[in-house]
């Protein structure tokens, strides 16, 4: 077990060379993604200072619980991106081209190499940005927030991009089944939509559904209760559940995918 | 036996749409599927240390028996056996053994230099320092592209990077090497230099090699045996020269007469054999038995001031041969 | 005219063909729509209720959820990801020597490419609409001359919004790489264009310097002249803008083609 734990982590450190030295290939497109997350970002920011002219809080996120918890989306973002961005992105392609197939005959778990490939290495400045922010931001909040409140939110924002991560990869998965999805990346986006607003605005079975069955809200809001509310382990442990069944069911997709997969390609 | 295919058959559902704009309408709201079938039959069993060539037109099934045998795709009835192993299992043990290059893919990384590519495919198949560095030396020698390592791959031409594709593969040493059309769209200097190093590679480290190639040329230089394929099935395996002997490929005579001789006997020749006179050079191009026959006509009568034979070239014989093989088996 | 229509009704035949090929296209440009709808209506029930609002800047609930419905459809309609993706590759790769040898003009085949592949999104969300006509009589095309006027203020604002593309693809002649740049005006559009947020509810500030662009036709116009937001005697005069600003960005693009192809010519790529 540990024997594999240190052959991945040689082999992710390869990826990783391997994409820097790419990136450093293309110094403008460095600059060119950060100036679009900042755009993103911006934008995010706009919608909810318009919200905010008509309303002070949403729920019990107050504006400052907002702001922080737009901060906590953005790195959710940003580390989702070096790690997993450009590969989930990619896997349609690879499948229409056919380049699935010289993965597959790599002596490597096949999942973990096409989850983890590429490494979006201009990500690490982002985030290292956003962590500052991050701890200033929580440093002038109004109410205290203790060290427990530190370790909880840091487990609970892993398994948020975890979370994020079986989205993405399930939804690029239909490729198996539709031939082309080049449409998958839409359909992506638009559902995680649902995790860039706080929880409190939805209601009802929906607000059921996203801690649960659809569980967008465990992504960046369930962090944010995590680091300014109470700190509540029983809802963490509940995370820590759902992220189990989340990632089962992001391998059973891709095995029954790769099974279509084998018998349909010529 | 190293590799033993039995019965094999692969068919795949196609999505069938006619034509236009109706066409595309229709199957928007109800698709329609054939079966086509691939490969029907085939039975092959290939010794360590082979070279085995697959010959056939376009969409006889030469790539998908490749990819059946890689363990890209599962036999729809039949079974291939590699090394006592399945291939579609795709076990790691058996896939650290083989190694696959594909003419149109690449696994090098575009945008950097193929030695980096290399260092991952060395984590990947976990080859040791020292023999990584013995190998890959070895390799860029052979193939001369020493002074190309740290080119960004999208710079090199394009036999640059076929080679180095061949060296991303063969970094661990596989005893299965599946090259399906290696030598597509290079040059003729980097083709004859491709070919040499399968010789060479193959009579050092006996490694088994499946080759497809539109090229018959290569066929020709680097296998002796070859297996050939018409509409998924498999129609000829065994030599190479035995299958050209077959076909009976048609060889030319150039016939000079010496000076002043009587061309009248010829004329009686004429419409037995077909050639043609100029000067007084006779060129016939015919099979190999009735050319036979005509110079033992001609000798009878004359004596040659210069004669020669000439072999055409071996794509030619293969394309008479492609356009009605039952002729010939 | 009519064989310039001929010429490019076939590029727009060809589009069509590959967008039925993928349903699921389809499928995700419906679910696009719908669930952001369901994402809008979510936040503004919690402020009207929490404030116990009737009415935020003259919108009553109701209408404010149709009118951020129409405006995601018509932000949808005006934009392409996948024509501009193709236009920046085909001239960093030199595929665009094609149209320098063919009589076809650059601007208008992509123009049909444009409207070909998005055409299936106009098929598919016409049928949303009149769905929405039937069940919500009233909300939006109070009267037939509202629709003839949306539809104007649509083909305005398509071309309008190609145009824009347009100027930012030919920066690829000197830049190369400029796909960040198209990225990141599709992602300040979402926003500037109304397509989250109406642009009524801005701040005051930010709505008099949207008025001075022409991004407010891209989607605030057809939208409010469907919901008959903008009173009749104001169409004239906006729509007399709204032509204005397509000459001036068409223009500008042409100018920028032409130096830019000039630079191409002059170094090749």
């Amino acid at each position: 077990m540990r024997l594999m734990v240190h052959r991945y982590l040689i082999l992710w450190l390869a990826f990783f060379r391997n994409s820097l030295s790419r990136d450093m290939e293309f110094k403008m497109n460095f600059i060119g993604n950060l100036f679009i997350d900042t755009i993103f970002y911006g934008s995010l920011y706009f919608f909810f200072s318009v919200i905010f002219s008509y309303v002070d809080s949403l729920g019990d996120f107050s504006r400052d619980a907002v702001i922080i918890f737009l901060i906590i989306t953005y790195l959710t973002d940003t580390v989702f991106l070096f790690f997993f961005g450009s590969n989930t992105f990619q896997v349609n392609r690879m499948v229409v081209r056919g380049d699935l197939d010289l993965l597959l005959l790599k002596p490597v778990n096949a999942l973990f190499f096409i989850s983890f490939r590429y490494v979006s290495t201009y990500a690490l400045i982002s985030s290292s940005i956003l962590i500052a922010i991050l701890f200033r931001a929580t440093y002038l909040y109004s109410s205290s927030i203790g060290i427990y409140n530190y370790i909880m939110f840091f487990f609970s924002f892993l398994m948020g991009i975890l979370i994020l991560y079986c989205v993405e990869f399930m939804i690029a998965c239909l490729v198996f089944w539709y031939k082309n999805f080049s449409v998958g990346g839409w359909l992506a986006s638009e559902l995680i939509k649902y995790s860039r607003r706080p929880d409190s605005i939805y209601s009802g079975i929906f607000r059921k559904a996203l801690f649960t069955i659809f569980p967008m809200a465990l992504v960046s809001s369930l962090p944010a209760r995590m680091l300014l509310f109470k700190p509540d382990i029983i809802l963490l442990l509940s995370q820590l559940l759902i992220t189990v069944v989340a990632l089962s069911l992001a391998i059973v997709v891709w095995n029954k995918g790769l099974l279509k997969y084998d018998s349909a390609s010529s | 036996m190293y590799i033993k295919i039995s019965n094999l058959t692969k068919s795949f559902k196609m999505f069938k749409r006619s034509a236009g704009l109706k066409g595309a309408f229709k199957s928007f709201f109800n698709r329609q599927y054939t079966n086509f079938h691939a490969l029907k039959n085939i039975s092959i069993e290939i010794n360590k240390g082979e070279i085995v060539g697959i010959l056939g037109e376009n969409g006889a099934g030469k790539t998908t028996l490749i990819k059946l045998m890689v363990g890209l795709l599962h036999p729809t009835n039949g079974e291939v056996i590699i090394d006592g192993y399945n291939p579609w299992k795709r076990k790691h043990d058996y896939l650290k053994n083989v190694a696959i290059v594909m003419g149109q893919k690449n696994q090098l990384w575009w945008d950097i230099p193929a030695s980096e590519s290399f260092l991952l495919n060395k984590h990947i198949y976990q080859i040791e320092d020292s023999k990584y560095n013995e190998t890959l030396n070895e390799l860029v020698d052979l193939l001369d592209v020493r002074d190309k390592l740290d080119v960004q791959v999208r710079r090199l031409s394009l036999g640059e990077r076929m080679k180095m594709e061949i060296i991303a593969s063969l970094l661990h040493r596989p005893s299965l090497v599946l090259l399906d059309e290696p030598t597509l769209g290079l040059d003729v200097i980097s083709q004859s230099k491709i070919r040499e190093f399968v010789r060479y590679y193959n009579s050092k480290y006996n490694a088994t090699f499946i080759i497809t190639s539109h090229y018959t040329k290569d066929i020709q230089e680097m296998c002796q045996r070859v297996l050939v394929l018409n509409n998924g099935s498999q129609i000829y395996d065994g030599l190479f020269n035995d299958l050209i002997k077959a076909i009976n490929p048609e060889r030319r005579l150039v016939f000079e007469f010496s000076e002043g001789t009587d061309l009248k006997y010829i004329d009686s020749l004429d419409g037995k054999f077909e050639f043609q006179i100029h000067d007084s050079i006779l060129t016939a191009q015919l099979p190999e038995s009735q050319l036979r026959e005509l110079l033992s006509k001609l000798l009878e009568k004359f004596s040659p001031q210069s004669m020669s034979f000439e072999d055409l070239p071996v794509e030619e014989t293969m394309r008479s041969f492609f356009q009605s093989p039952e002729d010939y088996l | 005219m009519f064989i310039f229509i001929r010429k490019y009704s076939a590029v727009l035949k060809i589009n069509w063909i590959q967008a039925l090929e993928y349903r699921a296209n389809a499928l995700v440009g419906v679910i696009a729509i719908i669930s952001g709808l369901f994402i809008e209506y979510q936040i503004w029930s919690l402020i009207f209720k929490s404030q116990d609002l009737t009415h935020v800047n003259g919108f009553s609930f109701n209408e404010l959820m149709v009118f951020i419905f129409l405006s995601i459809i018509v932000g949808q309609l005006k934009s392409s990801w996948h024509t501009s993706g193709e236009m920046i590759e085909g001239i960093r790769t030199g595929d665009i020597n094609k149209f320098l040898i063919r009589p076809i003009s650059y601007f208008w085949y992509h123009f049909m490419m444009f409207i070909g592949v998005n055409s299936l999104y106009y098929t598919v969300y016409s049928i949303i609409l009149f769905i929405l006509i039937a069940l919500f009589p009233g909300a939006i095309f109070q009267a037939p001359i509202n629709f003839i006027g949306f539809i104007f203020a649509l083909i305005v604002s398509i071309f309008l919004s190609y145009s824009i593309y347009y100027i930012m693809i030919c920066l690829a002649f000197w830049f190369g790489e400029v796909r960040s740049i198209v990225v990141a005006y599709n992602l300040i559009m979402l926003v500037l264009a109304g397509q989250y947020i109406p642009i009524r509810l801005f701040p005051d500030s930010i709505i008099q310097i949207m008025e001075l662009t022409p991004f407010i036709y891209l989607v605030d116009f057809p939208v409010s002249i469907a919901t008959g937001r903008i009173p009749i005697d104001m169409w004239l005069i906006n729509f007399f803008y709204s032509v204005i600003w397509c000459l001036i960005i068409w223009c500008l693009g042409h100018f920028v083609y032409s130096r830019g192809i000039r630079k191409y010519e002059a170094y090749g790529s």
